[in-house]
C-alpha cells in the first residue's frame, strides 16, 4: 500500500514527473542553446515560468468558452498523470497486466484532443488552424508510435516493461520521431508556429491554464522519456534508467535544434510515406522473428 | 541528411565552446577607438566660437557666453560627432568620450549641465 | 468553400516592423491578399525640408536602421550633384567600401530571418553570430554599428587607414568561409528545401510588370543592378551583377548569398586599390544651393534601387521625395502570394526583404479616407509608378 503510494506521489509519479520533466525541458532548451552559442536560460526556467504563470490572471476572451478552456489543460495533465502507473520504473510497477501498452497509447491521445479542443474553445481564428494542424499531426504520428510501441510489445506480451531493443533500431528511430512531433519540437512544431499562427492553440491562454498546460506538456515529456528508456533502452536500476533518460533527452536536444519546421502537409507525407513503413519493417520482423 | 550531419556536428564543437555573448554587465564590451558616446566639454579649452552649437544638428547644446555654461539636452543628441569635428580648438574643448551608460532614473538628468 | 479572412499583424511575430495584411485563405491555400502601410510613417520628408544640409544628411540616415549607409549615401550624392560638388576619389571608394559593407549585413540579417521564419532557429542565431564581422568593422571604421553617420556631403567623415585593412581583410575571409557553408545548407538540407523551393514564384514576366527591384528582379531573371551604371567606385572595379532564374524563395535566398561573396570581392577590389588623398571634399561649413536646383539621386540600396529627388532652396532643401525599394517590391505583394499556403506567406513575405522602415514615406491614399480597397495589380501598378528604367 505504502509502494504504491509512493510510486503514484513521488516517484516516478506526481513529485518525480513534474520535477524531471520540467528539469528536462531546461535541459533541452540549455542543450539547444549551447549548440547555437548562446547562454540560454538556466535549467530550471520552466519551474520560474510555472511559477509566474500561475500567479498570472485568467482571461477569457469575448469567443472563448470559459468552462472549456479551464477544463482542458487539467484534463490533459491528469491524463498524462495517470499514465505514468503502467511504466515500470526500476522494481516500481503497481499496473502490470497484459496489454497495459494500449493504456499508455490512449491517455496519451487524451491529451492531444484535449489541446486540439482547447484551441477552437478559445475562439481565435488562428487557435483555430492551430487545432487542425494539431490533429492533423496527431494522424500522422500516432501510427508509427503505435506500431514502433508494437514491435517490442510483440517481445513483451504488449506490456511496458524493460526490453533492450537493439534487434529493432528501425522501429526506435520511428519512435523518436513520433515522440518529437508529439511534443511539438521541430521539425514537427507545425501547430505551435509563432511566426505564422501566433502560438497556435494556446495563443489566448494565460496565467493557470497556460501552466497547467505547460505542465502537462512536461510531465508529457517525462511519460514519452520514460516509454523510451523502458521499452527500447532497458530500463534497469533507477541510476541506470535516469542515465538512459538522460541520454535520450540529449538526442531529442540534439535534433530539435538541427532542423526546420515542416509544413502540416510534408509532416503529414513524411510519417505515412518514410517513417510509418520503417515502423512496419521492424513490425514484420518482430512478428515473424526475422532478426538480421 | 549529410548537411544535417554537418549541421549537428557544428552544433556539438559549440558546446564545448565559449558562447558568443558577452556577459554584460559583468564583462565589458570592448568598443572600437572610434565610437563616439557622451559629450563633454572642458571649460578652460574652449574659445567660445559658437560653431558646436551651429552644427548641431538637432539643436542639442546651448551655450552661454556670459556665464561660461555649456548645457547638452542628451535626449536630443544623436552622437553625431558633427560638434567635436567642428570645434576648431585642436585639442577639442568639446569631444563624445566613450561613455554609453547614460541612463538615469530622471528625465531632467539627462541633460548635462556643464 | 469556407473562406475566412486572417490578418498578419500590425503586430505579429512573423514580422519585425508593423504592417498589415489581409489574407484572404480557404482552408490552408491563401486565394487573396490586402496590404495597409502607415504604421510607420514619421514625416522625415516633411522634416527634411527645414533642416540644412548637413545635418539633413543625418536625418535622412535615420529613414531605415539597416540600409541607413544606403540613404545618407543617396542623398549626398543628390546634394553633391546639384550643388555641383566634386567628391575625391579615396571618398568615393570608401563610400562603395561601406555601401557593400552594409549589404553584407543588411543580406545575412535577412538570410537568418528567413531561417527563423521557417522554424530554423539555428541557422538564425549561426548567421547572426557570422554578421558580427561585418558590423565589427562598421564599428572600426565609424565608431557605430547601426547608423554610422558614415557619409556627408563631399565624402565620407573618417578615413580607412592601413592598419584597418589588416582587421578588415581577416573579417572578409571569415565572412566568405561562412557564406560558403550556408550556401551549402541552403540548397541541400532537406527541411530547409521544401520549405523554400518552389516557394513564391515570381516569373521574369511578373517581374517586370510589377517593378520589382534589387535581388528579387534579380531572382527572378531580370538583369536589374544599378551599381552596372558605375556610380560611385562601381566603374572603376570588376563587377557582375548575380542573376538567378527560378524565381521561387529559394532563389531569391541564394541570390543573396551569392551577393555577400561579390561584396567581399568588391571590398578587396577597394581595398587593393584605394586611391591616395583626401577622404572628403572640402566644403564650407554651411553650404547654400541656388534656389530652384534640382535633381534626382539613384543608388543600388541592398533592396534595390534607392531614388531621391532634391530641389534646392538656398540653405535647406525645399522638398525631398524619397522612393525606397520595398515600397515598389510591395506591389507584387498579391500575386506572389496567390496560391501559397497561409504555412508560406510568412516566408515569401520576409523574400521580398520588406523594409518597413524604408516603406512608409508615404501613406496610401486608401488608409486616409478609411475605405478599404482592395487594390488589383493594375491599379497597384499604376500607384507605384515605374518611372525608372531597368537595364
Amino acid at each position: 500500500m505504502i509502494e504504491e503510494i509512493f510510486f503514484l506521489l513521488v516517484f516516478p509519479g506526481l513529485i518525480a514527473a513534474v520535477f524531471f520533466g520540467l528539469l528536462y525541458e531546461g535541459l533541452a532548451r540549455k542543450i539547444s542553446a549551447r549548440m547555437q552559442s548562446r547562454v540560454g536560460p538556466p535549467v530550471w526556467q520552466p519551474f520560474l515560468d510555472f511559477v509566474k504563470l500561475m500567479s498570472k490572471e485568467n482571461i477569457t476572451p469575448r469567443n472563448g468558452v470559459g468552462f472549456l478552456m479551464t477544463l482542458c489543460p487539467v484534463v490533459a495533465f491528469a491524463s498524462v498523470l495517470s499514465a505514468i502507473v503502467f511504466i515500470p520504473v526500476a522494481d516500481f510497477s503497481p499496473a502490470i497486466f497484459s496489454g497495459n501498452m494500449l493504456m499508455v497509447i490512449y491517455l496519451l491521445v487524451i491529451y492531444t484532443l484535449c489541446f486540439a479542443v482547447a484551441g477552437w474553445a478559445s475562439g481565435s481564428p488562428l487557435g483555430s488552424v492551430g487545432s487542425i494542424r494539431e490533429l492533423t499531426l496527431l494522424l500522422s504520428y500516432e501510427f508509427p508510435f503505435i506500431a514502433s510501441l508494437l514491435t517490442v510489445g510483440f517481445m513483451t506480451g504488449f506490456t511496458v516493461s524493460p526490453f533492450l531493443a537493439w534487434h529493432f533500431p528501425l522501429a526506435f528511430l520511428a519512435f523518436l520521431a513520433s515522440v518529437m512531433a508529439s511534443l511539438s519540437l521541430p521539425p514537427f512544431h507545425v501547430a505551435e508556429a509563432e511566426q505564422e499562427i501566433v502560438g497556435g492553440p494556446l495563443a489566448e491562454y494565460s496565467g493557470p491554464r497556460l501552466g497547467m498546460f505547460s505542465l502537462a506538456h512536461a510531465v508529457k515529456f517525462w511519460v514519452l522519456i520514460s516509454l523510451g528508456a523502458v521499452m527500447f533502452l532497458g530500463g534497469g536500476t533507477i541510476e541506470w534508467f535516469l542515465v538512459k533518460s538522460l541520454f535520450l533527452v540529449i538526442v531529442v536536444a540534439a535534433a530539435k535544434t538541427v532542423f526546420a519546421r515542416l509544413r502540416i502537409d510534408q509532416s503529414f507525407r513524411l510519417f505515412w510515406l518514410v517513417i510509418g513503413p520503417l515502423a512496419v519493417i521492424d513490425l514484420i520482423r518482430a512478428i515473424f522473428g526475422i532478426w538480421v | 541528411m549529410g548537411v544535417s550531419m554537418a549541421v549537428l556536428s557544428e552544433g556539438i564543437k559549440r558546446v564545448f565552446r565559449r558562447p558568443f555573448t558577452v556577459k554584460y554587465p559583468k564583462q565589458r564590451p570592448k568598443l572600437s577607438p572610434r565610437f563616439h558616446g557622451k559629450l563633454v566639454w572642458d571649460k578652460n579649452k574652449c574659445i567660445f566660437c559658437f560653431q558646436c552649437q551651429m552644427a548641431c544638428p538637432n539643436n542639442v547644446i546651448k551655450i552661454d557666453k556670459e556665464k561660461k555654461a555649456y548645457t547638452a539636452d542628451l535626449n536630443r543628441c544623436l552622437f553625431c560627432g558633427k560638434c567635436e569635428e567642428v570645434c576648431p580648438v585642436p585639442e577639442k574643448a568639446v569631444r563624445l568620450s566613450q561613455d554609453f551608460e547614460l541612463a538615469k532614473t530622471k528625465k531632467e538628468d539627462v541633460v548635462e549641465r556643464f | 468553400m469556407h473562406e475566412f479572412t486572417l490578418p498578419i499583424g500590425p503586430q505579429h511575430p512573423a514580422l519585425a516592423e508593423p504592417i498589415h495584411f489581409r489574407l484572404k485563405v480557404d482552408g490552408e491555400t491563401v486565394v487573396g491578399a490586402e496590404m495597409h502601410l502607415g504604421y510607420n510613417h514619421r514625416g522625415i520628408e516633411k522634416a527634411l525640408e527645414g533642416r540644412q544640409w548637413f545635418k539633413g544628411v543625418f536625418l535622412s540616415g535615420r529613414v531605415c536602421g539597416i540600409c541607413s549607409q544606403s540613404h545618407t549615401a543617396c542623398y549626398s550624392q543628390g546634394i553633391e550633384k546639384i550643388a555641383g560638388v566634386a567628391i575625391p576619389e579615396r571618398g568615393k571608394y570608401s563610400r562603395t567600401i561601406f555601401a557593400e559593407l552594409e549589404r553584407i549585413h543588411s543580406h545575412m540579417l535577412l538570410l537568418a530571418v528567413a531561417g527563423h521564419t521557417i522554424g530554423f532557429d539555428t541557422a538564425f542565431h549561426y548567421i547572426w553570430r557570422d554578421r558580427e564581422y561585418a558590423l565589427e568593422i562598421m564599428e572600426l571604421l565609424s565608431g557605430k554599428r547601426v547608423q554610422h553617420d558614415f557619409n556627408t556631403i563631399g565624402g565620407v567623415r573618417w578615413d580607412i587607414s592601413e592598419d584597418h585593412i589588416q582587421k578588415i581583410s581577416r573579417n572578409l575571409d571569415k565572412i566568405e568561409q561562412r557564406a560558403k557553408h550556408y550556401h551549402k545548407i541552403f540548397t541541400k538540407d532537406r527541411t530547409m528545401r521544401k520549405r523554400l523551393k518552389g516557394i513564391g514564384k515570381l516569373s521574369a514576366r511578373d517581374a517586370e510588370e510589377f517593378g520589382v527591384l534589387g535581388p528579387i528582379a534579380r531572382a527572378s531573371g531580370l538583369k536589374s543592378d544599378l551599381r552596372t551604371s558605375g556610380y560611385s567606385a562601381y566603374g572603376h572595379i570588376d563587377f557582375k551583377p548575380v542573376v538567378g532564374q527560378d524565381g521561387d524563395c529559394m532563389e531569391r535566398f541564394l541570390v543573396r548569398l551569392k551577393e555577400l561573396r561579390s561584396s567581399v570581392k568588391i571590398i578587396r577590389d577597394c581595398l587593393a586599390n584605394l586611391p591616395a588623398g583626401d577622404y572628403k571634399a572640402k566644403l564650407p561649413l554651411v553650404l547654400n544651393v541656388e534656389k530652384g536646383k534640382e535633381g534626382t539621386s539613384r543608388i543600388e540600396a541592398p533592396r534595390g534601387e534607392l531614388i531621391y529627388y532634391i530641389k534646392a532652396n538656398g540653405l535647406t532643401p525645399e522638398r525631398v521625395k524619397i522612393r525606397t525599394p520595398t515600397f515598389a517590391n510591395f506591389s507584387c505583394v498579391g500575386k506572389i502570394l496567390e496560391g501559397t499556403q497561409v504555412a508560406d506567406a510568412p516566408v515569401t513575405i520576409a523574400s521580398l526583404d520588406p523594409c518597413i522602415a524604408c516603406c512608409d514615406r508615404m501613406t496610401i491614399v486608401d488608409v486616409n479616407t478609411g475605405k478599404e480597397q482592395t487594390l488589383d495589380h493594375h491599379e497597384l501598378d499604376h500607384l507605384f509608378g515605374r518611372e525608372h528604367e531597368h537595364d
